[in-house]
């Protein structure tokens, strides 16, 4: 990830410069990356995209703004996460309709049919999960950003980024058919 | 598990397949569009509308400039004017006068404005002496002689008919002798009633003062 990493930063500094074709390189590698991040947050696929859009679009005007001093995938994060955030509060009514509660997989069914599909059905449970804590989680195992990383994207302290992550992950695998784990997602920090 | 190592079945659960290749260039080349370019950049600086009003502004800038010229111009036409007048009859003169007597150049009178310039134009470099009066006696003479060598560029009475004298001159059957020297000064005069022209001509760095008779038609020295 280091090589990656120092590709990234040459690639940046290139794109910062002007250098288009530099800038499309680092748009090419890192879009599954930016359309995983908004897939997982925003939920819902052709919102996704469209955060997908909106978050490369502001790579590619602010890549002249980026100095270098955190990671280029740090700041990839943030811009991702806060275009996908921002495509949630457009969308919000869809959003929330997407996995109705009666839609939702039981966290203590019983069959292995059922807890298969429980699994599969991601989508589900991520859309009933708190904002926050889809964020946090995305982050942190989706994307392996770590804490302070994390911090720095959403902008809390880190301490914050601990607990959401913790209680986010609880949820998640209850949701997932955890019955190790019991759903506490209607409480926040 | 340590809470702080990412949660490898939760990441698996989270993993979101790769984008079909068509999806992602399409992605990325929308991105790319929504910046602009050096030369987009550029247009932006002077869009079209902004280039369009320079046009008439140049317009009217060189327009301006124009009138200023020509009113410049017009306003210096006096000695600006008179100079290139004056060359342009010190041409003509030389050209006349470096002619032969009688052929075409030397007799064709000027016209227009140069026959009607200053002082020292009117006979195309030609001194205009003036109307010397009657010499028709040895003092009359002598004095014509003082004035042309005192006033070589004659009075503005006399220069006004310096053409209409030179074109006499050159029809004068007589004047033959004057081929030999440039015409540097004519004026009008007399003898014994008998109209006449003095006629100055230069030959190298002498000038010799002739009189004229025309009718009936003699040259002399004066």
């Amino acid at each position: 990830m280091a090589g990656t990493e120092a590709d990234d930063a040459t690639l940046a500094a290139r794109a910062s410069a002007g250098d288009r074709r530099a800038l499309e390189l680092l748009l090419d590698r890192h879009t599954d990356r930016v359309h995983a991040v908004c897939r997982r947050i925003v939920v819902d696929p052709e919102d996704a995209l469209d955060a997908t859009q909106e978050a490369l679009i502001a790579v590619a005007r602010g890549i002249a703004r980026f100095d270098g001093r955190a990671a280029f995938t740090t700041w990839l994060h943030r811009i991702a996460t806060n275009a996908a955030l921002d495509e949630l509060r457009r969308r919000k009514r869809r959003v929330l309709t997407t996995a109705p509660r009666d839609d939702l997989p039981d966290a203590g069914a019983s069959t292995v049919e059922q807890r298969v599909a429980a699994k599969l059905d991601v989508d589900a449970a991520l859309a009933r999960m708190p904002e926050e804590f889809r964020v946090a989680v995305v982050l942190r195992d989706l994307c392996d950003l770590d804490y302070p990383e994390i911090a720095e994207v959403v902008g809390v302290p880190v301490g914050t980024v601990k607990s959401r992550i913790s209680r986010g992950r609880e949820a998640l695998a209850a949701l997932l058919g955890n019955q190790d784990r019991p759903p506490d997602v209607g409480d926040q920090q | 598990m340590n809470e702080d190592a990412r949660d490898e079945r939760i990441a698996e659960a989270l993993a979101v397949p790769p984008l079909d290749d068509v999806t992602r260039r399409r992605l990325v080349r929308a991105a790319l569009d929504a910046v602009p370019t050096e030369s987009d950049e550029s247009d932006e600086a002077h869009p079209p509308g902004e280039r369009r009003s320079w046009v008439p502004l140049v317009a009217a800038a060189v327009v301006m400039l124009l009138v200023v010229v020509g009113v410049i111009a017009l306003r210096g036409g006096g000695p600006d004017s008179t100079d290139t007048a004056a060359r342009k009859n010190g041409a003509s003169a030389t050209s006349s006068v470096g002619a032969p007597l009688g052929s075409a150049d030397a007799v064709a009178p000027a016209t227009g404005p140069e026959a009607s310039s200053g002082p020292t134009n009117g006979g195309a470099g030609v001194t205009g002496l003036g109307d010397l009066g009657d010499l028709s006696n040895s003092a009359a003479r002598q004095r014509a002689r003082t004035e042309i060598a005192g006033s070589p560029t004659g009075d503005a009475a006399g220069v006004d008919n310096v053409q209409q004298l030179l074109g006499e001159v050159a029809a004068a059957p007589c004047a033959g002798t004057l081929r030999s020297g440039e015409i540097v000064g004519v004026g009008s005069a007399t003898v014994d009633g008998h109209p006449a022209i003095v006629v100055v001509t230069s030959s190298g760095a002498t000038s010799t003062p002739h009189l004229l008779v025309l009718r009936p038609c003699s040259l002399h020295p004066l």
